[in-house]
């Protein structure tokens, strides 16, 4: 009886503990990083400790990228700026990065658009409308191209004295993109969802791609359409992010460099689909800078540097624009109004 | 009620025994095969079972709020001397229940497993002060017979090599 | 107070075994088939500081307001009706979503966010750090981008 009691229960005790690792539960962490939330969903046998790097990786990472942060390269370089600033070899890398980024898309992303947007208070408690004139003494500050950037001993970088780097506009794709590489050597699939911007690694656990439901700008309770697609990023930008409203007029906070105002572009969003998260981040802003005809030669410009680079644009006349690369990969919700149309 | 030396002796002895089950039974990763909150393979209880039967009720609940205020206190985490202590007293008062019952002592080492679940959860009902944990307990007790059966048998190999020896004279 | 206990098991045990099994059972039938996901009904998940701290569903919902407070900031989390029309008592109101409907922060954006509805949608008071998602099993896609 002893004997048959307990090889049964050995048995049962087996077969659940099979079961159990059949169900596949995701390692789930929000991490409260880079002035937004994130939630890292991770798939595989140690997924656990995926998300506990990755968590590690976040909070080195907002401390290396925020140019408020005490103590941070970034800020000593701005503090110093118009004298070579010494920096680890990552951040020279990514201020390089940002720098090309700006030539490239000419001007329309341009990481040193900060003392602009300390003017409009966007980041703070109480943004307001700078003057004209302030804009223009202001406006002569911005251009990456002033960016210096020499390698001796260790990579040094130096700015214009009255130019301030701000690497907003693409961390959250780069750390993305860092969180990515985590998941990957620990052996992990998942979703990395930094504020609303994802990053995809890998496929599902069945094999199948992830479906992403695109919010709809104009509503926020609907959707534009359904991405299918994996390993790769998903960066929007647009005017229903940060903005605020002075007597009537909405300012939203993706400044256009060339006049220190909010774009203008026609565009109430631009997302970027693409492989590398950096870039998808810093051309998002770029694409919605440029407006619709503008970002189409973006895919052309960078094509060569990354291998997916498409865009889903929607204009403020209430049109969805794809660019053709995203046929079969965008479904567009019939239903919501808009008029979906191939950006070319 | 009188203790002897010997008993009292034998109480402390199995205190730090059920201390160190607990601190042991941490490092086995159950939560990976079993991946829910609160489950643990509850070793400490082999301990409680045996002093059930050597030195009756009132001791073994002596030892019982020992090992859980000292447990809580070494794990340096207070809101786990909640979970401790309503897991072992359920566990506790529904072994008494049965222990002089026709039951072996599988039979009460896995109700005591059941009733610690419960207790467990009730902890946790308390601390979040909604019904959200109790969606765990259905799972938790179906493998609470699994936890009971082992901690019984190990207490029964126990009883087994004890046989000869007389602890209480 | 010495007592042997029997050490070998008998039929008494089973009836624990089964006596337990059939708890969990209950449990189990009374857990997860009487607030029954019926395809649509979506779950409000609320958590702080990456925990979660209360979970209902949005009829839940409609029965009272939660507050609830982290970092200095307190906000207040209520349904969202709608009225639908019904043949035979004239109106009917259902539960579409949650909304934040006041809170004390500074920027407001989890009271502008408005109301969600649909799996997936989350609302973010970002200085509480309390993030409230709705989580349904019936979505046809797994995550929401924008």
């Amino acid at each position: 009886m002893r004997k048959r009691f307990l090889s049964l229960l050995l048995t049962a005790l087996t077969v659940v503990s099979l079961t159990a690792c059949g169900a596949e539960k995701p390692a789930v962490k929000t991490v409260y990083a880079m002035d937004t939330v994130m939630t890292l969903t991770a798939y595989g046998k140690n997924a656990e400790e995926a998300v506990a790097a990755a968590e590690e990786e976040l909070y080195r990472l907002d401390q290396l990228l925020d140019r408020f942060a005490e103590n941070s390269e970034l800020a000593a370089i701005n503090a110093n700026a118009g004298a070579p600033t010494g920096v680890s070899d990552e951040l020279a890398e990514l201020i390089a990065l940002s720098r090309h980024i700006s030539e490239k898309t000419l001007g329309a992303f341009d990481p040193t658009v900060a003392p602009v947007m300390d003017a409009w208070g966007f980041g703070g408690e109480s943004p307001r409308v700078p003057t004209q004139p302030e804009l223009e003494v202001l406006l002569s500050t911005i251009g990456a191209a002033r960016i210096v950037i020499s390698y001796e001993d260790r990579p040094r970088v130096t700015i214009g004295s009255a130019q301030a780097l701000d690497l907003g506009g693409i961390a959250k794709g780069y750390a993305g993109g860092c969180v990515k590489e985590i998941f990957e050597k620990y052996g992990c699939t998942g979703v990395i969802d930094l504020g609303g911007d994802v990053m995809l690694a890998g496929k599902k656990t069945d094999g199948k791609d992830w479906r992403v439901a695109v919010k709809d700008p104009n509503d926020p309770s609907d959707f534009l359409g359904t991405l299918t697609l994996s390993d790769c990023a998903v960066v929007t930008s647009g005017i229903y992010e940060r903005n605020f409203t002075e007597d009537g007029v909405l300012y939203h906070h993706i400044i256009d460099p060339a006049t220190g105002r909010p774009a203008e572009s026609g565009l109430v969003s631009a997302t970027v689909v693409c492989a590398d998260g950096a870039y998808a981040d810093a051309l998002s802003t770029a694409a919605f800078v440029l407006g619709a005809r503008g970002a189409v030669s973006l895919c052309d410009r960078f094509g060569t540097e990354t291998p997916l680079l498409e865009l889903l644009l929607v204009t403020d006349d209430g049109r969805v624009l794809c660019t053709a690369g995203l046929d079969g990969i965008f479904e567009p919700n019939t239903e919501s109004g808009y008029l979906y149309e191939q950006l070319s | 009620m009188k203790i002897t030396t010997r008993q009292l002796t034998l109480c402390a002895v199995l205190a730090a025994l059920a201390l160190a089950l607990s601190y042991l039974e941490s490092f086995f990763p159950l939560a990976l095969l079993i991946p829910l909150p609160g489950v643990k393979l509850g070793l400490a209880n082999i301990v409680t079972v045996f002093a059930l039967y050597t030195l009756g009720a009132p001791m073994a609940l002596c030892i019982l709020l020992v090992r859980c205020t000292l447990g809580a206190l070494f794990a340096g985490n207070a809101s786990a001397l909640l979970f401790s202590l309503l897991g072992g007293f359920a566990a506790m008062l529904v072994m008494i229940a049965l222990h002089k019952s026709r039951l072996s002592i599988f039979g009460v080492s896995i109700a005591g497993a059941a009733a610690h679940n419960c207790g467990q959860v009730l902890a946790a009902v308390l601390t979040l002060g909604n019904a959200a944990p109790l969606s765990y307990l259905p799972f938790l007790l179906l493998v609470s017979p699994f936890t009971g059966a082992l901690s019984g048998f190990i207490a029964a190999l126990l009883f087994r090599a004890m046989k000869n020896i007389q602890l209480m004279q | 107070m010495n007592n042997s206990p029997k050490l070998t098991p008998g039929k008494y045990d089973l009836i624990v075994v089964a006596a337990v099994l059939a708890l969990a059972a209950l449990l189990g039938a009374r857990f997860w088939l009487s607030p029954a996901p019926e395809s649509g009904t979506l779950l409000a998940v609320v958590e702080i500081d990456g925990a979660e701290v209360d979970r209902f569903t949005l009829a839940q919902a409609a029965e009272e307001t939660r507050t609830y407070t982290n970092n200095g900031v307190t906000l207040t989390v209520a349904p969202c009706a709608t009225v639908k029309r019904d043949a035979e008592t004239r109106t009917q109101t259902e539960t579409a979503g949650v909304r934040v409907v006041s809170s004390d922060c500074p920027t407001q954006d989890c009271v502008h966010t408005g109301q969600i509805s649909r799996a997936g949608q989350s609302i973010v008071c970002l200085p509480a750090h309390i993030v409230i998602t709705l989580a349904g099993a019936d979505a046809d896609y797994d995550l929401i981008t924008g």
